[in-house]
C-alpha cells in the first residue's frame, strides 16, 4: 500500500511542479509581451500626436488659401450665392407637368 | 531460557526500530505534506488569484512620464497647441578634441548658431553645455550624421503651435522649460499643467484667419503701423476671433520684438473717439433724458470753460438725436452728456464694463485710463470718446451689451464657460429691450446713411459706429497720427456678432481721396470682414428688411425736420 501511495504522490508532485514551472514561464512571456505592447502603444501615441500636429499645420487656413489660389479656380463665398431653397424654381418638374 | 531471552531482546529491538521508523515516517510525511500544501496553495494562487502577478507586471513598467501641458483645441476641434518629443543637443567640451573643426561643422548644420558663439561654448571649462535646445527632426538627423564624439542628445518635450502666428495673441507662447510666457498659456498655466482634459477655446480658426487676412490687407493698403480686431458673440460673450498685428510666431524660441508681443486688443489703451458715442446716447435714452425725436442745437462750436468743442462734419444747424448720431456731432453729444450728468454717465459706463479691466483668460490685460476727478468737462469729452482710454475688447463687449437687449455679459475665451444661462437664472440687465432696439436702429442708420456707408454689406444688415481719434503725444494731440476704429454689429434685426477693429496710424491714399478717417479706412475693412465671415459663421442673409422699415417709420422723421 505504501509503495502505491508514494508512487501516486510522486506523480502528483512531478505534475504539479511541471505545471507550476510552465505557468511561471507563460507568465513571464506574457509580461514581456505586455510591456512590449505598451511600449508600442506609447510610440504609436507619440506618432499620432506628431501626425495630428502635422495635419493641423498642413491644413492651416493660410496654407490652404495659398494652395487654392494657385491650383483651384475657386473664390471666397459671396453672400449673393446664399439663398433660400424656396426661391429655386423647379423648372424640370414644371416642364414635365406641361408635357403631361 | 537464554534463547528466549535473546528472542525477547530481539523482539524488543525490532519493536524499537519499528517505532523509530514510524516516527521518522510520520515526520517525513508531515514535511512533505506541508511542502505539497504550499505548492498547491501557490499554484492555486497563481492560477485563480492572479492579481498579484498583475501588480508585479505593473511595477516593472516605466513610471508614467511627468505631467505635460494639455493640448488646446479651437471650437471646431482644430489642434492649436500640443506637445511632441524633441531632442536637445548638448556637448561635453572635455571630450571634444578638435574644437575649431567641430564648431565649423555644427554652425554649418545649425542655421542660427554662429561659429564664434559655438566655439566659445565648446572652449568653456565645464563638462556640460547646451548647444541648442529642442531642435527640429531635420537638425537632429544632420547633427547625428556628423557623428562627433562628445556631442549628445537629450530627449525633451516640446510645445508646438501648428497654426503658427495665427493665434499668437490668444494662446501666447511657452518658454524652453515649457512654462507659460503669455496669453492663455500664462493666465491658465495651472489648469493647463494639472488638468486631464484638453482645453477647448471659443476661437474659430477659420474666422481668425479671415480677420487676420483682412486686417493685414487693410494695414498694407493704408500703411498703418498696427491693427487690432475682435469678433465676439453678442449673446454669450464668446470670443470668436482676436487679432493684434504685428504678431509673432510662438514656435520660434526667443523674445519677440516689443511691438509684436504687444497686444493691441487687450493691453493697449486708446482714446476711441466717436466709437464711444452710443454709450452716452444709450444712457440718456435709458434714463429718459432724451427721446429719439429730441435734438440739440449744433449751429456753432460749443464753448465750455477754456475748451471749444467742434464737429468734424459740421452741419451748423439744429440736429435731431438720430442725426447727431449718424453725423457724429460732438457738439450735440456734449450737450447730451451735460443733461445726463456726471454720476449717471459714470455708473452707466461702469455697468458696461468700461471702467474695469476685462476679465478675459489672457495674461496681457490693460487697465483703462480714466480721469481721477470726473468733472462736467470730463463727462462732456468722454461722451465722444476723449479723455478716457480703454482697450478694444472692452468696447466690443459694451457694444454687445447694447445690442443684445441689455443682458450683461463678459468676454471669455473658454467654450465651457458662459453658456447662455437657463431661463430661471435672471441675467442682469444694463439697458431695457426698448433702448437696445433704439440703439440698434441708430447703429443701422449710421451705416445706411451716415459716416459708415462703406461698411454696408447687402444681405447682412450691418450697423455700427466709426471713431477717429488723434493719438496723444507730449501734452497734447498729434494731428499726424490717428487711430481709426469701427465697431460693427450684424445682422441688425437679430444681432449675433460684433466685429470691432482698429487701425493704428492709417494714411490717406488716392482711392480714398486722401481721407484717412474711420469711415474711409476702418468701416470698409469691417465690411470686408463681415462679408467674409458671415458665411463661415453660418449667418443667413436677411430675407426682408422688416426691422429697419419699422424703425424708420417710428423714429426717423429727418426729412420732416429739415
Amino acid at each position: 500500500m505504501s509503495r502505491r501511495f508514494y508512487f501516486i504522490f510522486g506523480i502528483i508532485l512531478i505534475v504539479l511542479v511541471a505545471s507550476l514551472f510552465q505557468l511561471k514561464h507563460q507568465v513571464v512571456i506574457l509580461e514581456k509581451k505586455l510591456s512590449q505592447n505598451q511600449l508600442m502603444i506609447t510610440k504609436e501615441k507619440e506618432a499620432l500626436k506628431v501626425l495630428k500636429a502635422e495635419w493641423s499645420y498642413l491644413s492651416n487656413p493660410n496654407r490652404i488659401e495659398a494652395l487654392s489660389k494657385n491650383f483651384l479656380n475657386l473664390e471666397i463665398v459671396n453672400i449673393k450665392q446664399i439663398g433660400d431653397i424656396e426661391k429655386i424654381p423647379f423648372y424640370i418638374q414644371k416642364n414635365i407637368e406641361e408635357i403631361k | 531460557m537464554k534463547q528466549k531471552n535473546l528472542k525477547n531482546n530481539l523482539d524488543n529491538l525490532e519493536k524499537k526500530i519499528i517505532d523509530l521508523s514510524q516516527v521518522r515516517l510520520v515526520v517525513i510525511f508531515g514535511i512533505f505534506t506541508i511542502l505539497f500544501l504550499t505548492l498547491f496553495l501557490r499554484s492555486v494562487d497563481l492560477i485563480l488569484l492572479n492579481n498579484k502577478s498583475n501588480e508585479f507586471s505593473k511595477s516593472i513598467l516605466p513610471p508614467t512620464s511627468k505631467k505635460n501641458r494639455v493640448d488646446i483645441y479651437d471650437r471646431n476641434n482644430v489642434l492649436l497647441a500640443t506637445n511632441v518629443k524633441s531632442a536637445s543637443i548638448y556637448a561635453n567640451p572635455k571630450e571634444i578634441l578638435n574644437k575649431t573643426e567641430v564648431s565649423k561643422k555644427l554652425s554649418r548644420v545649425l542655421g542660427d548658431q554662429e561659429y564664434s558663439e559655438l566655439k566659445k561654448k565648446l572652449t568653456s571649462n565645464s563638462s556640460f553645455v547646451w548647444i541648442k535646445r529642442q531642435v527640429s527632426p531635420k537638425e537632429h538627423f544632420e547633427v547625428n550624421k556628423l557623428g562627433i564624439p562628445g556631442i549628445n542628445f537629450q530627449e525633451e518635450i516640446r510645445r508646438v503651435f501648428p497654426q503658427g502666428s495665427l493665434l499668437s495673441h490668444v494662446i501666447g507662447s511657452v518658454g524652453v522649460d515649457n512654462e507659460g510666457l503669455s496669453g492663455i498659456e500664462k493666465k491658465l498655466n495651472n489648469q493647463i499643467t494639472s488638468s486631464e482634459r484638453p482645453l477647448k477655446i471659443s476661437i474659430d480658426s477659420s474666422v481668425q484667419h479671415a480677420l487676420k487676412r483682412e486686417l493685414s490687407l487693410a494695414m498694407e493698403k493704408f500703411k498703418a503701423i498696427g491693427s487690432a480686431g475682435v469678433i465676439m458673440n453678442v449673446n454669450n460673450g464668446e470670443i470668436i476671433s482676436l487679432i493684434s498685428l504685428p504678431d509673432f510666431n510662438p514656435n520660434i524660441k526667443g523674445k519677440p520684438s516689443d511691438d509684436a508681443a504687444f497686444s493691441r486688443v487687450t493691453l493697449g489703451n486708446y482714446e476711441m473717439g466717436s466709437t464711444f458715442k452710443p454709450f452716452t446716447v444709450a444712457a440718456a435714452l435709458q434714463h429718459n433724458i432724451i427721446n429719439l425725436k429730441d435734438g440739440y442745437d449744433a449751429t456753432k462750436p460749443l464753448k465750455v470753460s477754456r475748451f471749444i468743442i467742434r464737429d468734424d462734419h459740421p452741419k451748423s444747424r439744429w440736429l435731431s438725436v438720430p442725426e447727431i448720431f449718424k453725423y457724429s456731432s460732438n457738439i450735440g453729444m456734449a450737450q447730451m452728456a451735460r443733461d445726463l450728468g456726471v454720476e449717471k454717465q459714470k455708473k452707466f459706463l461702469e455697468k458696461l464694463g468700461i471702467l474695469d479691466s476685462s476679465k478675459i483668460e489672457i495674461s496681457e490685460v490693460g487697465k483703462p485710463i480714466i480721469p481721477k476727478i470726473w468733472r462736467e468737462i470730463n463727462s462732456m469729452t468722454i461722451s465722444y470718446g476723449h479723455g478716457i482710454a480703454v482697450n478694444l475688447l472692452q468696447v466690443a463687449n459694451a457694444y454687445a451689451i447694447l445690442v443684445n437687449g441689455g443682458k450683461k455679459i463678459s468676454p471669455t475665451l473658454l467654450l465651457e464657460k458662459n453658456q447662455i444661462p437657463p431661463n430661471n437664472i435672471k441675467v442682469e440687465k444694463v439697458i431695457s429691450e426698448d433702448t437696445s432696439r433704439k440703439i440698434r436702429g441708430l447703429l443701422r442708420l449710421t451705416v445706411m446713411s451716415g459716416t459708415a456707408k462703406k461698411a454696408d454689406i447687402p444681405g447682412y444688415e450691418v450697423g455700427g459706429k466709426t471713431g477717429t481719434a488723434e493719438k496723444p503725444s507730449g501734452g497734447g494731440y498729434n494731428k499726424d497720427s490717428i487711430i481709426t476704429s469701427f465697431v460693427g454689429v450684424f445682422p441688425m434685426d437679430k444681432p449675433q456678432y460684433v466685429v470691432a477693429i482698429m487701425l493704428d496710424e492709417p494714411k490717406g491714399i488716392k482711392e480714398t481721396h486722401f481721407y484717412r478717417s474711420a469711415g474711409w479706412t476702418a468701416a470698409p475693412t469691417v465690411g470686408n470682414v463681415i462679408s467674409r465671415i458671415g458665411p463661415l459663421l453660418r449667418v443667413l442673409p436677411a430675407k426682408e428688411k422688416k426691422y429697419w422699415k419699422n424703425f424708420e417709420a417710428t423714429y426717423i422723421s429727418v426729412k420732416a425736420n429739415e
